[in-house]
C-alpha cells in the first residue's frame, strides 16, 4: 500500500524524527538529503515506525538500507 | 522451510490502511441512514450515483490492480453523495464523482498522492457547473416515498423543479428577507433543510468520535477548526459586525461532516500535530470569512479546499525538532 500520510510514524518516532519523509527520500535514493535534511544519522533503527506503518511499508528497513548504501558510496 | 530475513522489527500492529478506510465507511452508515430517513429514496439514489462515478473511474483509470478493495473510492463517493442536495440529478452527481475521483485523485497518482479531497473537488466541480442545481433544496415532502425534486433529470437538460424549495438555515440567514435564526436544537437533530449528510451533527458527531477513538482521525483537526470557529465568529458577532451567532456558525451547513470526515482526511491534512492545530485554525478562519462576506452562504469546501493548497507549507514549517536539539542549531548539528 502507499503512505497515505497518517502521520502515526512520527507520533512513535522516540526521538522526533520525521520517518515519513525519510522513507519518501529513501525510496527516490535522495542520499543526501536524507542525511542532511532528515537527520538519518539520528536514527537508532528502533524499528517503532515500521511497526506501527498502517500501509506496511518497511521504514526501519528502508533506513538501514540506505546507510549501508550511503557507506558504501563514500568508501568507493 | 522458507525464511524471509529482513532487519527488526518482525512483527507489525494490526492497523492497516484498508481497515482505516473501512472503519470511515461503517461510521457513515447512520449518517447515511439519517439521509435516508430524511430525504427518502432520493438520499439513497444520489449516494448510488456519487458512488457508482467514483468507483467506475478507480476502476478504469486507478493505477494499482485491485485498488477498489482498499475503500479509498468508495469513501470519495458517500462524502460527497453527503455534500449534495437531495434533489440533485443522478447523472450530475454521477459526473461530479467521476471527476473529483480523476481530477483529485488520480491524475496526482493515487491513494497518497493527491493535494486536494477528492470528494471536495468533485463538488467544486459541480457547484461551477450546475450552481442553479446544487443550490436547489426542495421542500420535504409529507410522503416519505415521494422523490425530492428532479432526480432523473437527463443530461444536458435543465432540470425542472416543480417542487416548492426550501432555504437551508445557512440560505435563510444570509438571502432572507429578515433573516431567520434556526434554533440549534434543530440543527443539531438535523430537522432542517440541506444536503444529505448537513443536516444531523448528532449522527457525525458520533461517527467523528469513534473514529477519533479508534485513532483513525486525528481529534487536533475538527477540534481546532471548532475552537477557531467559536472564537472568530463569536468575535465578529460580538463586535456588531456579523450576525451570525458562534454556536450556530458550530452547528450548520457542512460544518460538522466537513470537520470531521473532509478535513481529516489523512492524505489531505499536515502530518504533524502542530502543523494539524495550524490547519485547523485556519479553515475555521476562512469558513467565517467566506460565510460572512462571501457571495455563497457555505464557506466549507472552499475553506478545506484552500487549506489543503497550503499543507505542504504547513508541513515544512512544522517538522518535528530532533530529540536533543533546541532547533536552532539544527544545521549545525548534522553536519
Amino acid at each position: 500500500m502507499p503512505c497515505i500520510r497518517c502521520g502515526k510514524c512520527l507520533d512513535a518516532c522516540p526521538v522526533f524524527l520525521n520517518p515519513q519523509l525519510m522513507g519518501a527520500l529513501a525510496k527516490a535514493e535522495r542520499y543526501e538529503e536524507l542525511e542532511s535534511e532528515a537527520n538519518l544519522k539520528d536514527c537508532m533503527l528502533c524499528g517503532c515506525c515500521s511497526f506501527v506503518c498502517p500501509s506496511n511499508i518497511p521504514l526501519s528497513q528502508l533506513f538501514a538500507m540506505s546507510r549501508t548504501q550511503i557507506r558504501r558510496l563514500s568508501t568507493s | 522451510m522458507n525464511v524471509k530475513i529482513t532487519a527488526s522489527p518482525h512483527v507489525r500492529s494490526a492497523d492497516s490502511t484498508v481497515k482505516i478506510m473501512w472503519s470511515v465507511v461503517w461510521s457513515l452508515v447512520p449518517v447515511m441512514a439519517a439521509s435516508i430517513y430524511f430525504f427518502g429514496p432520493s438520499a439513497i439514489l444520489v449516494l448510488l450515483a456519487s458512488s457508482a462515478g467514483c468507483l467506475l473511474t478507480e476502476r478504469l483509470f486507478g493505477s494499482r490492480p485491485g485498488s477498489l478493495a482498499d475503500g479509498s473510492a468508495i469513501i470519495t463517493g458517500l462524502l460527497l453523495g453527503l455534500t449534495l442536495p437531495p434533489g440533485f440529478p443522478l447523472w450530475m452527481a454521477f459526473l461530479g464523482g467521476g471527476f473529483g475521483m480523476a481530477f483529485g485523485k488520480i491524475i496526482y497518482g493515487g491513494l497518497g498522492q493527491n493535494i486536494f479531497n477528492p470528494a471536495l473537488v468533485g463538488r467544486a466541480f459541480l457547484q461551477a457547473a450546475f450552481p442553479v442545481a446544487i443550490t436547489t433544496w426542495p421542500a420535504k415532502s409529507q410522503n416519505w416515498w415521494t422523490l425530492q425534486g428532479d432526480n432523473f433529470a437527463l443530461p444536458f437538460m435543465s432540470p425542472v423543479v416543480d417542487t416548492a424549495t426550501s432555504a437551508t438555515p445557512l440560505g435563510n440567514m444570509k438571502f432572507g428577507d429578515d433573516p431567520v435564526i434556526t434554533p440549534v436544537l434543530d440543527l443539531f437533530l438535523g430537522t432542517t433543510g440541506g444536503s444529505l449528510g448537513e443536516t444531523s451533527a448528532l449522527l457525525i458527531l458520533i461517527g467523528g468520535l469513534y473514529l477519533a477513538w479508534r485513532g483513525h482521525l486525528n481529534w487536533h483537526i475538527p477540534l481546532s477548526i471548532f475552537v477557531s470557529t467559536f472564537v472568530v465568529s463569536g468575535l465578529f458577532f460580538a463586535l456588531g459586525i456579523s450576525q451570525f451567532p458562534p454556536l450556530f456558525m458550530l452547528f450548520s451547513g457542512g460544518m460538522m461532516l466537513g470537520a470531521f470526515y473532509m478535513a481529516t482526511d489523512m492524505v489531505t491534512s499536515p502530518i504533524t500535530n502542530r502543523g494539524c492545530w495550524l490547519f485547523g485554525f485556519g479553515i475555521g478562519f476562512l469558513v467565517v470569512v467566506i460565510r460572512i462576506w462571501g457571495g455563497l452562504p457555505e464557506g466549507v469546501m472552499y475553506a478545506i479546499l484552500l487549506m489543503n493548497a497550503l499543507v505542504p507549507f504547513i508541513n515544512r514549517a512544522t517538522q518535528p525538532r530532533l530529540f536533543g536539539t533546541s532547533g536552532k542549531k539544527k544545521k549545525e548539528a548534522g553536519s
